[in-house]
């Protein structure tokens, strides 16, 4: 493969063999390096070879080997003439990331932190097969399909603050129950505010460095040591099972197309094909769950929050951020002007200042961006960029990503021994099990700081805050 | 015979399951998915359900059985640790065995299986599986 650099942090992979456009890829020369060490740079190529693909596939400075698209691809494609991808949004759709600002300090949370974790650990079931406390009638669960948060508005989960601060206000419109088969909804029947295992987790962090205290403040991040939660999860068996299912409808109805793939987790449905129209129904579906799903653990922790400390704490949701969705989205002006589906896994979206889409509170910042780190680094808030829109469809990273397989990691650590190490440097741990805790050791993962520099230096993003992990919560 | 190994992968799990006949294999690969979540050895043979699959691939059928293992797990709590597998043209009779998920430290979870790298290899007197699954 030819990579040329374009320009500071942009690297430039030219149609080859089969790609259809190039790849572009955002990442420092180290990071760089990392990629080239698995398979993820020829995943990004194979991306490209996709029908319908407009001007150039992207990759994000976190990306890594996933199966069929890199995690980190992002690919749009022509609405009429191109198609859609369930493994090009990922099994687990809508996984995502919410950050609740509060009006506490790190002195106010030094003393409580243990009950606090004890308590949204009684709250928030995590860990495989975990249930959540709320049981659903079928019936409900294909309201929470359709509507998403405002089912949990209308239930009293949530609050219209957060139907603002979220991706689509929290409903895809587009979703029907009908198109997520029955597996599916058995799977997440009983998993309705649960935070499944992995890398799935719930953070307490303060606030470490602000870089642009202006739009900080926006964003409701008002000086250091103010304490942040961070909520990171999806839609649970539910999105599993539908990204399952429409793949191996891909498989069944194209079988044609399945034979004339580079890689069969490439599967695609055309998008004027019933299928594609039926995934993409059934993909706002399984979203709309997450949507709820967050907003019910939201409620939770702020219960678990109040219980400990009194009911004058507040916890705004700042914003909540979908990293494995398509969408349709419209990008270029007047003649230029085109409606695309962007896939976007492990990405974020990045509107930029002044985008209609975002929420009139942040129209003149663009929404806050969210890029989580791994246990015991850091997470960063930032915000969108005309750049962003231009080069990378609106795209930027969404976490640090890994580094080294879970396997790799279970032998290199210990899971008794790193909760001691960062207990040490004053990072509280709760996890379902040992391994749920050396498997995502910060070792594992790349450098979150140098992910979101990155994203800076490259232009599709803008630093704003450094949150540092304070109470971690893991499955 | 090596039952099941775990191979590199840098976000996912990776493994290669053997036996000397195609149904060995495939039950060694539910085995290998339920060391992803537990440790399969401690788990006791106590409750079975029964199954019936009709695929149109051997490929199909690796994916279809380990996501119907994934199905029994989050919606029954159930982990497999034995099967007995009949396998016949293209339909699969299963008779899977195990315990409850509440009886184990669990520390891991599956979300999908894929057919990213998935293969099937015979050789005279030994079959293997490979398969890499969302973790």
């Amino acid at each position: 493969m030819n990579i040329k650099t374009i320009e500071n942090a942009i690297y430039e992979i030219a149609p080859e063999g089969r790609m259809r456009v190039p790849l572009r890829i955002f990442a420092s020369e180290k990071l760089m390096e990392h990629m080239r060490t698995d398979k993820c740079l020829e995943q990004g190529m194979n991306m490209t070879t996709l029908p319908g693909i407009y001007s150039h596939g992207v990759m994000m400075p976190d990306a890594h080997q996933g199966y069929g698209f890199p995690i980190g691809g992002v690919a749009a494609f022509d609405i009429d003439r191109g198609c859609i991808s369930p493994g090009g949004i990922g099994y687990d759709i809508n996984c995502s990331v919410s950050l609740l600002s509060t009006n506490l300090d790190k002195k106010d949370m030094k003393p409580k932190i243990h009950s606090v974790l004890e308590r949204i650990f009684q709250r928030v079931p995590c860990g495989v097969g975990s249930e959540g406390a709320i049981k659903l009638s079928f019936d409900e669960l294909d309201e929470i399909l359709n509507t998403g948060l405002e089912w949990a508005l209308k239930k009293g989960y949530s609050d219209e603050n957060d139907k603002q601060c979220t991706e689509e206000h929290g409903c895809m419109k587009e979703a029907d129950s009908d198109k997520i088969s029955q597996k599916a909804k058995e799977r997440g029947k009983n998993q309705l505010g649960t935070l499944g295992a992995g890398n799935h987790f719930l953070e307490i962090q303060e606030v470490d460095e602000i870089f642009d205290a202006d739009t900080a403040e926006i964003f409701g991040i008002y000086h250091t040591g103010q304490i942040c939660v961070m909520i990171h999860c999806g839609s649970r068996g539910l999105g599993h099972q539908t990204c399952t299912d429409y793949l191996r409808i891909a498989d069944i109805r194209f079988p044609d197309i399945a034979h004339g793939l580079v890689d069969r987790e490439l599967a695609y449905l055309p998008s004027n094909s019933q299928e594609a129209k039926d995934y993409f129904a059934a993909m706002s579906a399984a979203a709309n769950f997450a949507f709820a799903n967050h907003r019910i653990i939201s409620w939770n922790i702020r219960h678990a929050f109040r219980d400990v400390f009194n009911d004058r704490v507040e916890l705004p949701l700042t914003y909540h951020i979908a990293h494995n969705m398509a969408k349709k989205e419209d990008f270029g002006t007047g003649h230029e002007k085109r409606r695309l589906l962007v896939h976007r896994k492990g990405a974020t979206r990045a509107l930029a200042p002044y985008h209609p889409n975002n929420p009139v509170r942040y129209m003149t910042t663009g929404h806050p961006i969210i890029i989580p780190g791994s246990m015991g680094t850091a997470s960063y808030v930032l915000a969108g960029t005309e750049k962003a829109a231009t080069q990378a469809f609106a795209s930027t990273p969404h976490g640090a990503g890994r580094l080294m397989s879970r396997h790799s990691a279970n032998r290199q650590y210990r899971g008794e021994e790193l909760k001691s190490e960062l207990e040490h440097r004053q990072i509280y741990v709760k996890s379902a099990s040992w391994r749920g805790i050396s498997e995502e050791a910060p070792g594992a993962y790349k450098n979150v700081d140098e992910v979101a520099q990155v994203s800076q230096t490259a232009g599709i993003g803008r630093m704003v805050a450094r949150l540092k992990p304070f109470g971690v919560i893991k499955g | 015979m090596e039952e099941f190994r775990y191979l590199p992968h840098t976000a996912d799990a990776k493994f290669q399951a053997f036996g000397k006949t195609f149904a060995q294999a495939l039950k060694n690969a539910g085995r290998a998915i339920t060391n992803l979540i537990t440790d399969v050895s401690k788990i006791k043979p106590l409750v079975s359900h029964s199954f019936a699959l009709t695929t149109k691939s051997e490929e199909n059928l690796v994916v279809d059985f380990l996501q119907e293992l994934l199905f029994l797990t989050e919606t029954k709590g159930f982990l497999m640790c034995d099967a007995d597998l009949k396998i016949e043209g293209s339909e699969l009779k299963a008779k899977v065995h195990g315990d409850s998920i509440k009886n184990y430290e669990t520390h891991g979870q599956v979300k999908g299986i894929t057919y990213h790298n998935l293969l099937i290899k015979k050789n005279s007197g030994k079959v293997m599986i490979q398969v890499v699954v969302d973790v």
